[in-house]
């Protein structure tokens, strides 16, 4: 049916012109005769009436059956190998028969769509399509979405997918399902697989919270393609504890292993596999973690292992279970540190962790809620280096503290390696510890500082401390370049320390290299005598790069202390802990016995009037928000804790063997204040019929609790949250909404592969300010390779439905795609404005004609003479 | 300056004719007069008659031939460059999602919105082009870019309100994956902004205009409302309930529940201004069926003041208990309203009767049977599940809580005298387990899904504790694959199911039966046919959707519900809803070319030939 329409009615008011043309005619002093005056009118107001038609833009309303075909080639990672191959079959048979009148275009997809032949253009010239197994993942959502913003609206639409249907991201079928409401057809392809003999993995099925003991399967399915045999290997933390060998048949095999020697805490399998015929190799890991719960495990970092024996027995009297390593022993990894409900350090001096361990540190207070020790010692807070390190940033107390009026001054001289071998890095963090080491320092103190080359430049003179500022401002100015000659600094430095007056006397050499030969023994032994001490710091690991024999001599004459190190993120500690050695402002060696400030629980039920004395503590500052419930007899504090995060740390200033505390480890109340502050301060698992759920699709995952009580009704009104620490240990506070009695739902990207943690907690209100816990535990989820690995077979199912949700067809043949069903058509709207201008444009001459011909004279029209006077 | 069809320049050749007849001369015309006395004066004054003539009639020629030259030039279509004429590509984004259909005096937000569209279509200019997108849950393509007015003006008219939330991220993904223009884009937000900001990097050479719509009005609105049934006792369900109150002072709102279309509880809801308050509200339903709460308060937004649920009616699953005596169980298995519960003593099995799940307690067949079968405290020998010996005084250590049939369990602490030790092969899992014994195992074959219970429960505390109807509840519905999934759980606003997926809200039972459903009837009342492919169901109207049987039957399926607090608040954003890094450039408006040069063209050719014709009758021109 033909219709009619105008873009611009408002034109059609210029259709006045067409009376004013007839109105003039009355009026009219041409002497033609009446009848070829009427049709010279007639004619000027039809070319007028097409003008202002053409102007209004008529539009002819019909209704078309052509139809446009947007051929969509997936390219993903997914795909074979043939894909682009089968592809340009599926063109070539798409634009082998293209009827008249119909559009096809070509356009590859994976997460972003290319065009290779522009849809009605020339379906000979095909772009360049992307290299097979470069274009990531399949989003069949977004092609489609692409593709709708360049279909025509004249046409009938129709989209044929040729893919493995294998899609990852995006809901393809929701937009499939949109599309069908504008009319548009989905028709669908899939490749040929190709014979790849294929293998992987799918998840590692294990239970998400066991008991310690227990017997539980691990379970996977490894899908093959073909028959083939596979040997897989089961690791638990990384280590190897089962391995079998299989013949998987094609199709699903389950395997599974049974375990029964988890340890306690968050324990992490990963199930490795070598199939002898398969072609992709990311998918053939899968990893789950489950958490084990049992006794309350603490693992205990003691500087000395064997002085870890005191508090190791006592705590364990009290069934907590410890693991004592010595210091360098520090976990590497989140999930190894997680296992642990509480670390404790014991006279651990920050240069036995990594950075990247202290940061682990904290994050698994703050963010896993662990508990956090440290006990006082030679080696511990300030003294052992941990001066602005995120382990103070986790302790309830600052490191720097005031120095007593009765403490000795300190003279410092920093002799610092500026060389060129220092380039980069090591002359960064060089700088940055020299400048530590002088924040650290009291204003009666003497600083000044070295820097060497081949020649030794004064970068600052021995000064009050007091000038921080400037003898900042003056290391940082500090250049590397030269060679390396350490004996001369030396002597400058023994100089400077001679002209000052003060107790104590300290120098300490920095050096990377080999240096120029001097006499250092005599230097050395030079300052000993002067009551210099003098310690030194290779950066290095000693085979040829650095003297380690001469430095270690340097710190044995000079009554110091040698470091080695080949990591420069060491030396701020170095210095640090050097700082707060030499200057022995923070440590207290006499008898004391504990105060009691406040009637913790840590400290409640302990019979306090019998606590033997304690030797000596390490001097620091609480943190303003912290609690002190000891203190010793000089008012220094003796205990303190507080929450940090989601977890607590404590910090307890004297130390826990047989030094300090030595009348401690026999009294009876030792093992019962220790246990009752690990209990404190530890984490706490509560996990009351709390159902979660955890799913990722499309990098969007999906946290689900579902909380009942032991009647079997739902908890309601809780408030959840979860913290969720990604693989980067980045972290993501989730706040989950109530969305049914009962549940609890969030919903957050999840983009990388790896091991996710989430520590969800649900409270209530309690009877006093603080909430009540009702459930506090740990989840973990692992993606162990990209989905785009995860399918070896075609999905013909989603394809089918695809195509047929929208009423098109599986596996279409190219009459298919162009054949039109009865009444199935599209509006079409064709502007006639420049049919109008032309018809008008061919009526002016006509019009030109009947005024500029006699007509009258040729007897067209009966010419009546007119009769004057 | 350059012409889309300089074909038409050929035209001009028309002028030859047109010049042509203005060359021939004209035969005078013959005129009888009485006298000639006049006439001969005149001829006297012929040089001057003669030049003025001339004159006339060259002027006519002169507005012939611009007659020509003007509709040859139209139709020959000048385009001019972007540069200058200021072509945009537009993008115009209008909020379909609920809270436009808040009534602003007269007229609706949306019908306010869709007049803001109509405006900037209006405004579009020559060269440009506009493309129309709806943005509800789903940002919906409505027209691509097209230079013509009418067909946005028409496809803006089509745009229909939904009841769902707004999702600006997904329309904001589709203006990304625009393709590169020369042209600079133009995105119009026509919207009351009841979004969250999003974060967005703007692709280059874009600018935004904020349109909003709407003034803050207080209202008041439930903004999360779901019934589900109680693991322990599917017929009783509970309501949670939300109400939000986007006012400046507490409110107190009377609130009915109705089950069935029976009013089951009135009660008011007390809430602080500007805040949400949750409530839980416990009821019994035998039926199931459609659950509906309104909120009774007169505000400028009713959708909200309404929300739905449905409660899965029961499925009834035959379930025969083969006993010699289990009173605990036999409670158990009788007050659980979704099973019909036949008890035979051992000696009466096999019977008759089919059954879709039997259980064995205190007792054993000879033979495994087929189907679905739990065995309690004993087994037959053949079932193969070794057994070795007795273990006393398990305790249970582990259980799959994620598993279905031990959902919503809580076996801490449960008594038992004694178990049998089970020792499973690879086929079996364990459900549940003490330290060193499989207590609830299960094996699902093909033909045969057994679930074992190692001990007997009336040997422990297990039937004194609400785990004990919950596990055999949950293990007879497991293992007659009834209704597993979440049937109470409604579908979100904006989803399209597909006719599996709607068959899929009828119970077991109705399956089983070979019931199928002919159509769903929207909350709006308008059927949509799930036999006519392809048979999409959109939900996006809030409301009740039922299915209608090919015995003609009606019941309901699943409802949908606005439940969003971003839509429930009223108050329109302020600020352009967008947050960049980068500073956005906003639309500055400026004067632009209304019409293509071929209309004004056109229009001066109109002109040109009135005037021409008004000359030529008060002979002015010849």
């Amino acid at each position: 049916m033909m219709n009619f329409s105008l873009e611009h009615p408002g034109f059609l008011a210029l259709l006045v012109a067409i009376p004013v043309v007839i109105g003039v005619l009355r009026y009219t002093l041409a002497d033609s005769p009446k009848a070829q005056l009427a049709l010279s009118a007639a004619t000027r107001s039809v070319i007028l009436l097409l003008l202002v038609l053409a102007l209004a833009s008529l539009l002819w309303v019909s209704h078309s059956q052509r139809v446009s075909v947007l051929v969509l080639g997936d390219v993903s990672d997914s795909v074979p190998k043939s894909a682009p191959g089968q592809l340009s079959n599926w063109w070539r048979q798409v634009s082998g028969s293209v009827p008249e009148h119909t559009r096809v275009g070509l356009t590859t997809f994976a997460v972003t769509n290319q065009e290779l032949v522009r849809l009605g253009g020339d379906p000979k010239t095909v772009g360049e399509a992307p290299r097979h197994g470069s274009a990531g993942e399949t989003d069949v959502e977004r092609a489609f979405l692409t593709a709708a913003q360049s279909m025509p609206t004249d046409t009938l639409n129709r989209l044929l997918v040729v893919s493995d249907g294998n899609e990852t991201v995006g809901d393809a079928l929701a937009a499939a399902r949109r599309a069908s409401a504008h009319g548009w057809k989905v028709y669908a392809a899939a490749y040929t697989n190709e014979v790849r003999d294929e293998v992987l993995l799918e998840d590692l099925v294990v239970p998400s919270e066991v008991k310690k003991g227990a017997s539980f399967g691990v379970s996977a399915i490894a899908q093959a393609s073909a028959a083939t045999r596979a040997q897989f290997t089961l690791y638990r933390d990384g280590f190897k504890i089962q391995e079998k060998e299989v013949d998987l048949v094609a199709g699903a095999n389950t395997l599974t292993f049974q375990e029964t020697r988890a340890k306690e805490g968050l324990v992490k399998y990963e199930l490795r596999m070598k199939a002898a015929r398969d072609f992709f190799a990311d998918n053939n890991v899968a990893s789950g973690l489950v958490s084990v719960a049992g006794e309350p495990r603490v693992l205990l970092l003691e500087g000395v292992e064997r002085d870890g024996r005191f508090l190791a027995r006592a705590l364990e009297a009290e069934n907590i279970r410890v693991e004592v390593r010595e210091g360098k022993g520090m976990p590497g990894s989140l999930e190894e540190l997680a296992a642990y409900d509480a670390v404790i350090l014991s006279d651990v001096p920050a240069t036995d962790l990594r950075l990247a361990q202290m940061n682990l540190l904290r994050s698994y207070v703050e963010d896993l809620g662990g508990g956090f020790i440290m006990i006082g010692g030679q080696n511990s807070f300030g003294l052992g280096g941990y001066y602005r390190t995120p382990v103070e940033e986790a302790l309830p107390v600052k490191m720097r503290s005031e120095k007593k009026k009765d403490t000795p001054g300190l003279a410092m001289m920093l002799v610092i390696d500026k060389s060129g071998s220092m380039s980069g890095d090591k002359i960064q963090l060089a700088k940055e510890a020299a400048i530590a080491a002088v924040e650290l320092m009291s204003d009666r103190d003497y600083v000044g500082v070295i820097a060497f080359d081949s020649e030794p430049y004064v970068v600052s003179e021995l000064q009050p401390a007091s000038n921080k500022g400037g003898i900042v401002a003056a290391i940082e100015r500090i250049e590397e370049g030269g060679g390396t000659a350490m004996y001369e600094p030396m002597v400058q430095a023994h100089q400077q320390l001679q002209q000052v007056t003060a107790a104590l006397k300290h120098c300490i050499v920095l050096t990377d290299g080999v240096s120029q030969p001097g006499d250092f023994q005599g230097i050395t032994q030079s300052m000993q005598l002067d009551q210099i001490t003098v310690s030194s710091v290779g950066i290095g690991q000693g085979d040829g790069d650095i003297d380690a024999e001469v430095l270690q001599n340097i710190a044995r004459w000079g009554k110091g202390r040698f470091y080695q190190t080949s990591d420069p993120h060491d030396v701020p500690q170095i210095f640090t802990k050097e700082t707060m050695t030499a200057s022995k402002s923070s440590l207290v060696e006499e008898p004391f016995l504990p105060q009691v400030l406040r009637n913790d629980q840590v400290v409640r039920g302990i019979d306090w009037n019998n606590a033997p004395f304690l030797f000596g503590y390490v001097v620091t500052v609480p943190k303003p928000t912290a609690g002190v419930p000891l203190l010793t007899e000089r008012g220094d504090p003796l205990l303190v804790s507080w929450r940090f995060g989601l977890g607590k740390s404590a910090a307890f200033m004297s130390d826990a063997k047989s030094k300090w505390a030595a009348d401690w480890v026999r009294w009876a109340g030792y093992g019962q204040f220790w246990a009752q502050l690990v209990r404190d301060v530890m984490r706490t698992t509560q996990h009351r019929g709390a159902e979660t759920t955890l799913s990722v699709r499309g990098g969007e995952g999906h946290l689900r609790v579902d909380a009942t009580d032991e009647s079997g009704v739902f908890r309601n009104g809780l408030t959840t949250s979860a913290q969720l620490v990604k693989p980067d240990l980045s972290l993501m506070p989730l706040a989950l909404r109530q969305t049914a009695p009962g549940r609890y739902e969030a919903t957050f990207p999840m983009p990388e592969t790896g091991s996710y943690l989430f520590k969800i907690r649900q409270t209530r209100p309690g009877p006093g300010t603080e909430p009540e816990v009702v459930n506090d535990y740990t989840r973990a989820m692992t993606v162990s390779y990209k989905p785009e690995y995860r399918h070896l077979s075609l999905n013909e199912p989603f394809l089918r439905s695809l195509a047929e949700s929208t009423g098109g067809a599986f596996q279409p043949s190219a009459d298919d795609l162009f054949r039109v069903a009865a009444g199935e058509q599209v509006a079409v709207r064709k502007r006639l404005w420049p049919w109008l201008l032309t018809a008008a444009l061919l009526l002016f001459v006509v019009d030109v004609a009947l005024r500029r011909l006699d007509l009258a004279g040729r007897g067209l029209f009966r010419d009546e003479a007119q009769r004057y006077g | 300056m350059s012409f889309g069809a300089p074909i038409f320049l050929s035209l001009l050749a028309l002028a030859v004719p047109i010049v042509l007849l203005y060359l021939l001369k004209q035969r005078r015309r013959r005129v009888e007069v009485s006298t000639l006395m006049f006439w001969d004066q005149i001829l006297q004054d012929q040089p001057s008659v003669t030049s003025f003539t001339q004159l006339r009639k060259l002027l006519s020629l002169l507005l012939q031939l611009l007659f020509l030259l003007l509709v040859t030039l139209a139709l020959a279509r000048p385009v001019l460059s972007n540069r200058l004429t200021g072509a945009r590509r537009v993008v115009l984004l209008v909020d379909t999602s609920a809270s436009m259909g808040v009534r602003e005096g007269k007229q609706t937000r949306f019908e306010l919105a869709r007049e803001r569209a109509r405006d900037v279509i209006r405004g579009l200019s020559m060269g440009d082009t506009c493309l129309l997108m709806s943005v509800g849950a789903e940002a919906d393509l409505v027209h691509p870019f097209t230079d013509s007015k009418k067909e946005l003006l028409e496809a803006l008219d089509g745009l229909k309100l939904s009841h769902s939330g707004t999702d600006f991220r997904k329309a904001w993904q589709r203006v990304e994956q625009l393709p590169p223009d020369e042209r600079e884009t133009q995105v119009y937000l026509i919207t009351d902004g009841a979004f969250d900001p999003i974060d967005i990097v703007p692709p280059p050479r874009t600018q935004f205009a904020y349109r909003p719509v709407g003034t803050r009005s207080d209202n008041v609105g439930i903004t999360a409302f779901s019934v589900r049934p109680l693991p322990s006792s599917p017929r009783d369900f509970q309501a949670h309930l939300e109400l939000f109150n986007d006012s400046e002072e507490e409110r107190v709102i009377p609130v009915e529940l109705r089950i069935g279309g029976r009013l089951a509880e009135a009660f008011e809801f007390r809430v602080p201004a500007g805040q949400a308050v949750t409530r839980t509200l416990r009821q019994f339903s035998a039926e199931g069926g459609e659950v509906e709460v309104f909120a009774d308060v007169p505000d400028a937004f009713p959708l909200d003041n309404r929300a739905y649920g449905v409660l899965p009616p029961p499925s009834p699953i035959r379930v025969r208990l083969v006993t010699p005596e289990s009173p605990f169980l036999e409670r158990a298995l009788a007050t659980d309203d979704d099973l019909q519960l036949e008890v035979i003593t051992p000696d009466k099995f096999p019977a008759a009767t089919d059954a879709t799940v039997t259980v064995f307690a205190g007792c054993r067949p000879t033979r495994t049977p087929l189907g679905a079968v739990i065995f309690i405290g004993d087994w037959p020998e053949d079932l193969g599940l070794a057994r070795q010996g007795e273990v006393a005084k398990p305790l249970f250590t582990e259980w799959q809580r994620d598993h279905p049939v031990n959902r919503h369990l809580a076996l801490q602490n449960v008594g038992i005298e004694k178990a049998l030790s089970a020792q499973p092969g690879r086929d079996w899992q364990r459900l549940a387990s003490s330290v060193t014994d499989p207590l609830v195992l299960l094996r699902e074959e093909s033909t045969n899904k057994v679930l074992v219970i190692t001990f007997d429960p009336q040997g422990s505390d297990l039937p004194l504790r609400v785990a004990f109807p919950i596990l055999i509840g949950n293990s007879v519905r497991y293992l007659a694959r009834a209704d597993t999934s979440e049937r109470w759980v409604n579908p979100a606003m904006g989803q399209v199911l597909s006719p599996p997926e709607v068959m899929g809200y009828l119970t077991s039972a109705q399956r089983e039966a070979g019931k199928t459903l002919d159509a769903v009837v929207t909350p709006e009342g308008g059927p949509v046919s799930l036999k006519t492919a392809p048979g999409l169901v959109p939900v996006e109207r809030a409301g009740l959707y039922r299915g209608v049987s090919a015995d003609g039957t009606t019941n309901v399926l699943f409802a949908a519900n606005l439940a969003d607090r971003r839509e429930s608040r009223l108050a329109p954003s302020v600020e352009l809803p967008l947050r960049s890094k980068t500073p956005l450039v906003e639309i500055q408006e400026r004067f632009r070319l209304g019409f293509e040069p071929w209309m004004i063209l056109a229009s001066l050719a109109v002109l040109v030939s009135v005037v021409e014709w008004i000359l030529f009758h008060r002979r002015l021109i010849e």
